[in-house]
């Protein structure tokens, strides 16, 4: 069973839109747990998951398929967004903006209500079963100005916009994920919902979800609070020397 | 009750005698209450702030070196956003915090910040608490100088528990605060008073804050001063766990602390005592600059000079006299021109009506893009020839006629203004570890050095495309004939022009750290060796736009240039269409085949007359197309933080072509960063 605590509707709205065969936009900060979230509906719906980490040099072919040679042989490897189509499973596309143009070309006709997925080079045309979900997420507040996501792809989707979730939600996932106490938790959140009030004023994202789960699981391996404190929400949010100083202060602040 | 009633006057003429300060050290010396803040106002708003000498001898810790490290972490700790200007002693007024530029000498490098913290701390929590918001209290406590200080020392009381409550690293700070002199020197209003001979009453005041200032006379069981703060310490702090939310309902808590205060008053008064002084880290309640509403007063100021008065007059003319009053303004007719049928080509199909799913087609909107391409070269093939003053005139979009306006505007430029030589050496010299940082990042933009995959022609094979080529051969495809990969060192050249808006609205905060973010900006670009440019826009005269050229392409860095750069100066309002349109074109004429045009902004379009609202809006938005079309892509950062922003930003720049910083402040940092990111 995979461990998901929801925060919203979220869980409601998937549902629907998955039975209408909708896809979905995830949208929300890093480390807020948008991919947890997908893997655990994939697990609800009873349909397998295939996932994609999309980065720069990822092309179309890349998720289509490509021939191969084998022992003389050529042979056609579906990739894995064709494999999601032919087994009816969800395929979910992480970060789909750092992806080539051309990925998204492939998703339009998968993304409409013709739901195809045409293979030039085998000269198929595969119609997605019912059970074939796609799912895309993206973080507006990525840094990079030029990677936007385009209104033609954006008005395709059903989107779900998460953020971090409110103290007592997130203190429980930070409990539950790492077997933490209730007060090193509680702690942490603190410490992280301080960090997000400075979010676009001096550091980019606050601490996110995942950095408190990896504060608290340094504790339980025995590192003292302040410690773990220091080396996940002081080191790895800002480079930034005097936000550094800031976050430091408010560790101690919180801690005393 | 028998107890005796007084007056404010009364309190104010003990206040007076009791410490041999004169009405005006009080900040009272005129008559009438308008009159005492009318001039407080002109003096906030119209004097410039007085310098004190900073870095010598003289002083310790000088808040600029620590502001940015300060705000951070109040802001983390608060949840509240707020900026930091000068002012001695701390005050706030509601929106702001006010703190002193220094701290008397000498410099102890984590003493002194701690007394920023605890300074800051203070009127934060005023902030969060919502202590200052009632108006009523405000009112009452204004010309009661007892009353005031016992307030305030009560309230202090509170918002100094509520963080050591939260916060248990807060708490052992403030402790250590109260053992440095510097923290404790006595105060009534700006004037320092003696701390020897302090009545036994007041103590316990002090005690609360402060415990260990020397002069600790116990004050009795029972006594006043000590059952009030037993009252204060009585209210519930709310929000004091995670989330950090406000308090107490802050109606209720004022009403509260006023209440024991006004107890206190009376006490006071019964033993003819005048108000307690504050230790100087708990700072100043002004109430004049909160009810004087001094944000709406700026506001309106700003407003003022963009050029409204004419307006407003004729307004307030109308509103005099209602019957008849003067007619309204006629806008001037339109000069019609010929383009109507532009409009059609450059916008394509209306997007906005599309269905969610489906309907809309890529392959349209490349078509009307292309068609917008050809109209381009046959209508915007050359700039506007420069008339005998030297100003070119440009079509202005007219909205509600759905067409464009010939020479509706004039563009000239001018030398931008300038100054002592020593304020971009100050920013340069203030921003030596961030400068260092822009170069390094921008130093990466300077050669490129990869490989180029899918070429026709390399120096290797790309295996990848090779295979595949193969395998389409074998199966019987046409390959793919691009498979060879090439590394390159490319020096790839981007001109580069910034437009900053030095219009009116910018005065004050905003013009400051867009001269920063410049100069910063422009430091980083000198290593690079990129062309780029710097124009600041503001137009006093609606049709003819001054265009302040604070450094031009084909200027060298000089005195010139650095004088410029140092001395932003505002003025005016922002007719940005046609700052575009002409900015567009310098570009347009670089022979770098990348340009990208920068602009600053921190409103809407917005001019005298027409061009406002819609009109200003579609205008900017048709001078950007214009612009892209000459091949100049364009970006904003906009300082707008209204929340409509994004709307009106979207309609002008489209969607991800612009960045809204919600805080000023983080210009300077962003402005390198988004051309960074822009030419990456
Ligand atoms: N609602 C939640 N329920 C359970 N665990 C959660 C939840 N939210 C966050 N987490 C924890 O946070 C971690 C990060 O979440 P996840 O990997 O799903 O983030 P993400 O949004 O996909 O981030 P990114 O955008 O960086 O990929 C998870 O491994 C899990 O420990
Ligand atoms: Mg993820």
């Amino acid at each position: 069973m995979i461990y998901y605590r929801p925060h919203g509707n979220e869980v409601e709205v998937f549902r629907v839109a998955a039975a209408r065969k909708l896809p979905i936009l995830l949208k929300g900060p890093t480390g807020c747990g948008k991919t947890r979230f997908v893997r655990y509906m994939a697990e609800q719906l009873g349909r397998s998951l295939v996932t994609v980490a999309c980065q720069e040099d990822l092309a179309a072919a890349d998720l289509t398929g490509r021939f191969l040679l084998e022992g003389g042989q050529t042979v056609w490897r579906d990739g894995p967004l064709t494999r999601a189509v032919r087994a009816g499973a969800i395929c979910y596309l992480d970060e789909v903006v750092e992806a080539r143009a051309d990925v998204m070309t492939v998703l339009h006709p998968l993304t409409d209500d013709r739901r195809v997925l045409p293979l030039d080079r085998t000269g198929e045309e595969l119609v997605a079963p019912d059970d074939f979900l796609v799912v895309i997420s993206y973080n507006p507040g990525y840094q990079s100005v030029s990677k936007e996501l385009k209104e033609s792809t954006r008005q395709r989707f059903v989107s779900l916009s998460f953020d971090y979730p409110t103290a007592g939600i997130e203190a429980e996932i930070v409990q539950a994920e790492s077997g933490c106490g209730a007060d090193v938790a509680q702690t942490l959140v603190k410490l992280g919902q301080g960090s997000r009030n400075l979010r676009a004023h001096g550091l980019g994202e606050g601490a996110s979800t995942r950095l408190l789960v990896y504060a608290a699981t340094l504790v339980v391996a025995g590192l003292p609070l302040k410690e773990a404190a220091e080396a996940t929400l002081v080191g790895s949010l800002t480079d930034d020397v005097e936000m550094t100083k800031a976050l430091r202060e408010l560790v101690r602040s919180v801690l005393g | 009750m028998g107890a005796p009633t007084v007056s404010g006057d009364d309190t104010l003429r003990e206040t007076m005698e009791e410490y041999g300060l004169t009405a005006a050290e009080l900040g009272l010396a005129a008559e009438s209450d308008d009159e005492a803040e009318a001039a407080l106002l002109a003096r906030f708003l119209f004097e410039p702030p007085k310098r004190q000498a900073i870095g010598g001898e003289r002083n310790g810790l000088a808040l600029d070196r620590v502001v940015k490290q300060l705000t951070a972490l109040l802001r983390m700790l608060s949840g509240r956003q707020f900026t930091v200007a000068y002012s001695d002693p701390p005050s706030t007024d509601n929106l702001n915090i006010y703190l002193p530029k220094a701290v008397p000498a000498p410099e102890i490098y984590e003493q002194d910040l701690l007394l920023y913290r605890a300074m800051a701390l203070v009127q934060v929590g005023f902030l969060r608490h919502g202590i200052l918001q009632d108006r009523a209290v405000l009112a009452e406590i204004h010309r009661d100088w007892v009353l005031r200080s016992a307030f305030h020392l009560l309230a202090a009381r509170y918002v100094l528990r509520a963080w050591a409550e939260e916060y248990p690293g807060l708490r052992e700070d403030l402790r250590r605060v109260a053992v440095l002199d510097k923290a404790g020197a006595m105060r009534v209003n700006v004037t320092a008073v003696p701390r020897d001979g302090m009545p036994g009453a007041f103590v316990p005041l002090y005690e609360s804050l402060v415990t260990c200032l020397n002069w600790k006379v116990p004050g009795a069981e029972g006594d006043p001063a000590r059952r009030a703060i037993r009252v204060v310490d009585g209210l519930p702090i709310l929000g004091a766990g995670a989330g950090g939310a406000s308090a107490a309902p802050p109606a209720r808590l004022t009403t509260l602390l006023l209440q024991e205060a006004r107890t206190l008053r009376e006490h006071f008064h019964r033993l003819r005592l005048g108000p307690p002084p504050l230790p100087w880290f708990v700072g100043i309640i002004r109430p004049e600059w909160i009810l004087a509403d001094l944000a709406r007063d700026i506001a309106y100021e700003q407003e003022w000079k963009k050029g409204n008065k004419p307006l407003r007059q004729l307004l307030e003319a109308m509103a005099r006299n209602p019957g008849g009053g003067a007619p309204p303004p006629v806008p001037e007719a339109p000069r019609v021109g010929l383009r109507a049928r532009f409009l059609a080509r450059i916008s394509g199909p209306d997007t906005s009506k599309a269905p969610a799913y489906g309907a809309l087609r890529d392959e349209h909107v490349e078509q009307a893009r292309a068609a917008a391409n050809r109209v381009e070269d046959d209508v915007l093939a050359a700039p506007p020839k420069p008339g005998a003053d030297g100003a070119r005139e440009y079509d202005e979009w007219d909205d509600a006629a759905g067409v464009y306006r010939f020479a509706a505007v004039k563009v000239v430029e001018i030398e931008g203004a300038t100054g002592p030589l020593g304020g971009y050496e100050r920013v340069v010299n203030a921003n030596q570890r961030q400068i260092k940082e822009i170069r390094r990042r921008f130093e990466a933009l300077r050669v490129e050095e990869r490989w180029l995959h899918g070429q026709p022609d390399g120096s290797e094979l790309d295996m990848n495309r090779a295979i595949a080529a193969l395998t389409d051969i074998a199966a019987g495809h046409q390959p793919d004939e691009r498979v060879y990969k090439r590394y390159v060192r490319q020096r790839q050249t981007v001109a580069i022009l910034t437009l900053v808006d030095l219009s009116g609205s910018t005065q004050g905060h905003v013009i400051h750290l867009e001269q920063e973010a410049i100069v910063l900006f422009a430091e980083g670009l000198r290593t690079l060796g990129f062309p780029h440019a710097f124009y600041g826009f503001g137009n006093t005269h609606p049709q003819e736009c001054q265009l302040q050229r604070i450094k031009g392409f084909e200027e060298a860095y000089g005195e010139a240039v650095h004088k410029r750069m140092g001395n932003l100066r505002p003025n005016g309002a922002t007719r940005l269409g046609a700052y575009l349109r002409h900015a567009g074109w310098l570009l347009a004429s670089r022979p770098q085949a990348r340009r990208v045009l920068l602009v600053v902004s921190d409103g809407k379009p917005e001019d005298r007359g027409e061009y406002r609202g819609k009109q200003g809006i579609r205008d900017t938005a048709m001078a950007v197309a214009e612009v892209r079309r000459l091949g100049v892509h364009v970006h904003c950062i906009s300082l707008d933080a209204n929340e409509g922003a994004d709307a009106y930003l979207g309609e002008i720049f489209g969607p991800g072509r612009f960045l809204k910083l919600d805080s000023v402040d983080a210009l300077p940092t962003r402005l390198p960063e988004v051309f960074r990111g822009l030419v990456r």
